[in-house]
């Protein structure tokens, strides 16, 4: 089970966190209910995580992280920038394990898997941000993937060999996170800067499937609003923000 | 302009105290820059898609109280329009294969899911502003909304 107090002493203060056994989606609690900012909901099983998709995230009791945060005080046009400041936060703490890099908009890619996946929930109501939390699952300790997914998929133990202390990583992350939201917020983190540091696929060859055709691009980084720039094989530069977008990369 | 012309564009440039040339004609526009922080040249360029994120700065529509004279997409509905706050793919349920969220028909309250609007992986949950009768859902499963595009018909209760 996941140790609170543990956490509380990592992160260096009580509270705000949830530690739930099981849930059908840690994003979905969070959304649902009301809680105060950098509210840390905990699952050690989710009955319905849900990737993009909806997609399943493989669970495994009490060896990974999966959980969501409850953001404050973001207008609507910086979801976008949000969703790859995440990665980035996220990345940037895990750097003193592995070399983890960021795919396009926020998965993390360590040894050429997917080590971690994040996904923001929000709720308008009509056109009115009215809540946003961010959901992440990682892969910490489980050392046995399926078959099926032990191709894409890695986690921290698959990578070191090491075990990690689950509490120690949420509290460093949620830490990292609040001592940078702030300056997010105000717009003084250059997230088209950090992202040429932290992407797995700058200046690579990557295909974007878009309304079910696969197309190969380079990738360029991104532009202020988060949104991927990607080169066409005309050398015209394409600006990616939605659509139905798968993205994965030519090996 | 040919590339002979561009050519001796730069050299003449070079030469000179220029430091940033523009031109621009109907078919085609340069730039080129002796500043080392910029492009060096870039021909042609295309109108960059800033189009879309900007529009998200854009402050949100208030959803109009009145019923619209007239809703566009489906001009046989009248109703209050629901409008995308965001842009991005319209989807009607909460993952591929589960039920709607709501249908023509259905009788929601305030607070209630409509649908999702996904943007770069953002699962955009939009939720009814009042109680109302869903009378048309525009919005079209796994297809991309604009801001400010129309989603629902709705009549308030």
């Amino acid at each position: 089970m996941f140790d609170i107090a543990l956490y509380e002493s990592f992160r260096g203060k009580s509270g705000g966190i949830i530690a739930l056994d099981c849930v059908d989606s840690t994003n979905a609690y969070a959304v649902s209910g009301s809680f105060p900012a950098f509210t840390v909901i905990t699952a050690e099983e989710q009955t319905a995580g849900r990737g993009r998709s909806g997609r399943k995230w493989h669970g495994a009791k009490g060896l990974n992280l999966y959980f969501s945060i409850v953001l404050s005080g973001i207008e609507p046009q910086k979801l976008l920038p949000m969703n790859i400041f995440a990665g980035y936060i996220l990345a940037d703490t895990l750097q003193d394990i592995a070399d983890v890099r960021i795919k396009w908009p926020n998965d993390l890619i360590a040894g050429g898997k997917k080590l971690a996946g994040i996904l923001m929930e929000t709720s308008f109501s009509g056109g009115n941000l009215e809540k946003a939390v961010l959901g992440i699952g990682l892969n910490i300790n489980i050392d046995e993937l399926p078959e099926e997914i032990s191709q894409m998929a890695t986690s921290l133990k698959i990578l070191t060999g090491r075990n990690f202390v689950r509490e120690e990583l949420l509290a460093l992350f949620m830490n990292n996170l609040e001592g940078k939201y702030d300056d997010f917020i105000t717009g003084r983190i250059n997230l088209v800067k950090l992202w040429s540091d932290y992407s797995a696929f700058l200046d690579k060859k990557i295909s974007i499937h878009k309304d079910g055709v696969k197309t190969q691009y380079t990738e360029r980084g991104i532009d202020q609003f988060g949104c991927l720039r990607a080169e066409n094989s005309l050398g015209k530069l394409e600006t990616i923000v939605t659509g139905d977008i798968g993205y994965d990369f030519c090996r | 302009m040919d590339i002979k012309e561009i050519k001796e564009l730069i050299r003449f440039i070079e030469k000179s105290d220029i430091k940033e040339f523009e031109y621009e004609n109907e078919n085609e526009s340069i730039y080129i820059s002796k500043n080392s922080d910029a492009p060096q040249i870039i021909q042609a360029a295309p109108q960059m898609q800033y189009a879309a994120p900007m529009q998200m700065a854009a402050p949100a529509p208030a959803v109009a109280a009145a019923p619209a004279a007239a809703a566009p997409a489906a001009p046989a509905v009248s109703g209050t329009e629901i409008k995308s706050p965001i842009v991005g793919t319209f989807y009607e349920a909460p993952s591929p294969g589960a039920a709607a969220f709501v249908s023509e028909g259905d009788t929601v309250k305030a607070g209630q899911t409509l649908c999702i609007i996904e943007a770069m992986k953002i699962m955009n949950e939009i939720e009814a502003e009042f109680d109302c009768v869903i009378k048309k859902r525009v919005g079209m499963n796994g297809k991309p909304v604009e801001y400010g595009e129309t989603i629902f018909i709705v009549e308030p209760i």
